[in-house]
Order: C-alpha cells, then sequence, then structure tokens
C-alpha cells in the first residue's frame, strides 16, 4: 500500500500551473524525496496533500484518505515542516512542543514523556527554558522537527528542512532525520533543491519542473539510466595526439582535461578498455582509469537542460 | 470542540503574559497605563468618581481598545511570524482557532480592566 497516491493532480493560479497532472505513488516506510529548482510547484503540492488548497483537477489519497474530502483525517495522521519554522518565539522550547502536544490531545503522562524524548534525541533538553526566539537557526530547525514528530505521525511531510543551514547544522539534522525516521518507523515526504542532501538521506526521489514530473525512482536507478557517463584518466604525457586520438575514438563525446588528467564523457558505446588502449598507443601514460559514477545532481542538471529545450 | 478551543487560549494566555516574565519595557508601559486608565481618572475625579457616568464609558472603551488591539495581533501576527501555517496543518478547525483567539483576548481584556477598576477603587476608598 502506497503512503501518498496522486492521479493528474492538478492546481492552477489563475493562467499559473502550479502542478500539472501530477501523477505520484510513494511506498511506506522510506525517505521520499519531492525536488525541483525554485517554483516548481513543491510547496503547492504539500498544501494540497494536506487539504490545506483544493485540487482545480484531479485527485490524491494520503494515507488512504482522499485529501478533499477527509482532509480532517490527512492531518490528524500526519505531521509537516514547513519552509519556515514558524516557531512561537515567545514561548519556551518546551512549552512550544507542549502546545503542539495538547493540540494533538496527548494524555499529561504521555506529553511530558515525549517533550522529554524529544528534546533529548534533538539534543534540547538543557534549553528547555529557554525562549525560543533566541536559540540558533539550527536548534530552531530541529525543534521545529521535533514539533512535526510529537505526535507520532505515520507520514511527515518536510519542506526544505535544511533551508538556511550551515553545512555542519544541516549534516546533525540529516543525521537526526534518519535515526529518528528509523525509530519512529514513518514515511517521510522531503521536498528539497539541495541534491547532496536528496542522495544522502532519500530511498527514493521525484524530480518536478513547472509543476510537472519529470522522473521518478531511486537514486541508483535514475544515475544508473543516465545517458552520459564520464571516465576520469589520471596520469601523464596526454598531449594533443592523445586528446585527439580520444576524441575520435567510438563513444568518446568529449574530452577534457590537462597533460596529468582527463575527464572523457562517453556513451553507452564506448569501450574502456579500448579507449585505455588509445592513450597509452598514442604515447600516454596511464596510472588511474575510472568510470565515475554520475551523481544525483548531473542527472537533475540533465533534466533541467531537457525542460528548458522545450 | 471546547478542548481545542481551551488549547488554543492556553497557548494566547501563554504568550500574552511571557511579556511580563521579565520586567522590560513591556511591563513598564502595562503598569503605566492602568494607572493612567485605573487610577488617573479616580484621582481627578476624586469621590464623584462612583457616581459619574464616566464610569459607564470608561468600562465599556478600556476592554474594547484591549481587546480589538490583542484580536488584531492574534490574527496577523500569526499570519506575519508564520505560526499559521503549522497551525492549519494541525488538526484544529479554523472555528476553534478563532473562538480560542477571541476568548483570550476577550478574557484579557477583562483581566486588564478588572485591574484598572481595583487601582480606581482604591483612592476612593482612601476617601471614604
Amino acid at each position: 500500500m502506497f503512503a501518498i497516491q496522486t492521479n493528474n493532480l492538478s492546481r492552477h493560479f489563475g493562467s499559473i500551473k502550479a502542478v500539472d497532472h501530477l501523477t505520484l505513488n510513494v511506498p511506506r516506510g522510506i525517505i521520499f524525496g519531492f525536488l525541483g529548482p525554485n517554483g516548481a510547484g513543491k510547496t503547492t503540492t504539500i498544501n494540497l496533500l494536506l487539504g490545506l488548497l483544493e485540487p482545480s483537477e484531479g485527485s490524491a489519497k494520503v494515507l488512504g484518505f482522499d485529501c478533499s474530502t477527509q482532509s480532517d483525517l490527512v492531518r490528524k495522521h500526519t505531521g509537516a515542516l514547513f519552509e519556515h519554522s514558524g516557531l512561537y518565539e515567545r514561548l519556551s522550547v518546551k512549552d512550544n512542543l507542549d502546545f503542539y502536544a495538547r493540540i494533538w490531545r496527548l494524555p499529561r503522562g504521555l506529553r511530558t514523556s515525549r517533550i522529554h524524548q524529544l528534546l533529548n534525541h534533538f539534543a534540547l533538553w538543557d534549553r528547555r527554558d529557554q525562549i525560543a526566539s533566541k536559540l540558533s537557526r539550527g536548534m530552531q530547525r530541529k525543534l521545529a522537527l521535533a514539533r512535526a514528530f510529537i505526535h507520532q505521525p505515520t507520514l511527515v511531510f518536510l519542506d526544505e528542512p535544511t533551508s538556511g543551514l550551515d553545512p555542519i547544522a544541516a549534516a546533525h539534522l540529516h543525521d537526526d532525520l534518519l535515526d529518528f525516521c528509523r525509530t519512529e518507523e514513518a514515511t517521510v515526504f522531503l521536498t528539497t533543491h539541495n541534491l547532496p542532501e536528496a542522495e544522502k538521506i532519500c530511498s527514493q526521489v521525484a524530480v518536478i519542473s513547472n509543476g510537472r514530473l519529470l522522473t521518478q525512482g531511486s537514486v541508483d536507478e535514475l544515475c544508473k539510466a543516465k545517458m552520459v557517463h564520464q571516465i576520469e584518466v589520471i596520469g601523464s604525457d596526454f598531449d594533443d595526439i592523445v586528446l585527439s586520438t580520444l576524441a575520435s575514438s567510438r563513444g568518446v563525446l568529449s574530452v577534457k582535461g590537462d597533460r596529468s588528467r582527463l575527464i572523457l564523457e562517453v556513451d553507452e558505446k564506448a569501450d574502456p578498455a579500448s579507449l585505455s588502449h588509445a592513450i597509452i598507443s598514442s604515447g600516454g601514460r596511464v596510472e588511474e582509469f575510472r568510470r565515475v559514477r554520475s551523481s544525483l545532481e548531473d542527472v537533475f542538471l540533465d533534466l533541467m537542460e531537457g525542460e528548458n529545450d522545450r | 470542540m471546547i478542548a481545542d478551543v481551551l488549547t488554543v487560549m492556553w497557548k494566547e494566555w501563554k504568550e500574552l503574559y511571557a511579556q511580563y516574565r521579565k520586567a522590560d519595557l513591556n511591563l513598564l508601559v502595562s503598569v503605566l497605563a492602568m494607572v493612567v486608565l485605573g487610577a488617573f481618572p479616580a484621582l481627578q475625579a476624586r469621590e464623584r468618581w462612583m457616581s459619574s457616568p464616566m464610569v459607564l464609558i470608561f468600562s465599556g472603551w478600556v476592554p474594547l481598545i484591549l481587546v480589538s488591539s490583542v484580536i488584531a495581533d492574534a490574527f496577523a501576527g500569526e499570519r506575519e511570524r508564520q505560526t499559521l501555517e503549522p497551525l492549519l496543518a494541525s488538526h484544529l478547525s479554523d472555528t476553534s482557532i478563532l473562538i480560542g483567539k477571541i476568548a483570550s483576548a476577550v478574557s484579557y481584556g477583562g483581566d486588564m480592566h478588572c485591574s484598572c477598576c481595583l487601582l480606581a477603587l482604591s483612592p476612593q476608598t482612601l476617601w471614604m
């Protein structure tokens, strides 16, 4: 059973198609990355899935509940962290969580123990009486994340969870998130345009642009499916003869580099053994010859390039 | 529904009174307002204060001003501080948020008004 299923989901704002016939299936129990450039329709999709916006066309189901007619039930079983932390800055760290625990009607005993557990997990227990505005941005983000998990939801929507954080704070947040999802067995729907982040923590990703779904699959599948691959060659004596020999070899699309390092862009027709042989026979010395794995960033940029060409 | 309204009221009260936790400018302004609105008119009118129609006007407009300013901040502030989005994404209904905010603002206005009345009565008691 899927945690999220959308069928031709669309939302128009006047002539702008924020979400355009989006059909998506998100399996349960995974961290799902929803990627796209700014203004691609990621946040609008979350708002549609939470029932905060009505779709112009199509339908969506979250945890089996219809997002239009059963939005109360959707929100009851899900948690959300939006792009802005949305903390009550005049309230203490503990009161921020206490308020949401009361909203979800956790009994007093459970409320206390859950707040204690979450604050300990996110290393905020020592700051429980500090007002939220005095926390660093990273800590505020952690507090907002703890708030999203307070009622042990089955599915959590995280909209740009690491936006505005420095790399160290972002790495800590990733670790916390991964660790926490494992413990809570929750499904996470994460939107981001931070591709290394998505590659590191997501099991599956979908890429959208201008509201349209461009691709969906596991990170490995998408990287393997990329048509253009790279080969890195380390060595010496890579002169013009070597470069021209390589450029005319079968399957080689481009050759870049200097006398000691070359980057070859090749397609599936290229044979690494014959390329290596071509370099040696042209007078070059090869010390290292390796295929560079395409990153999610390469896949994403290719997709965006294709989208711009349309 | 009632539980949700009480939860919203709990938060609103916490936020309203959080500003009095420290002896800062907010506290000073509030005390000054209570003195100006409570004790000052009573001191001016002296023994006529108890029978003056000003009491009725005073009883009406002080809470009205307080409540309207607090309600405005409760709604606009929530949007401005971007706390409305997570609140709407919770399972609280729009009605309970609305009633909770209005009820807390009204009770805050009532609370401040009572404080002003007590301040107004204390000089009267001294003259009797």
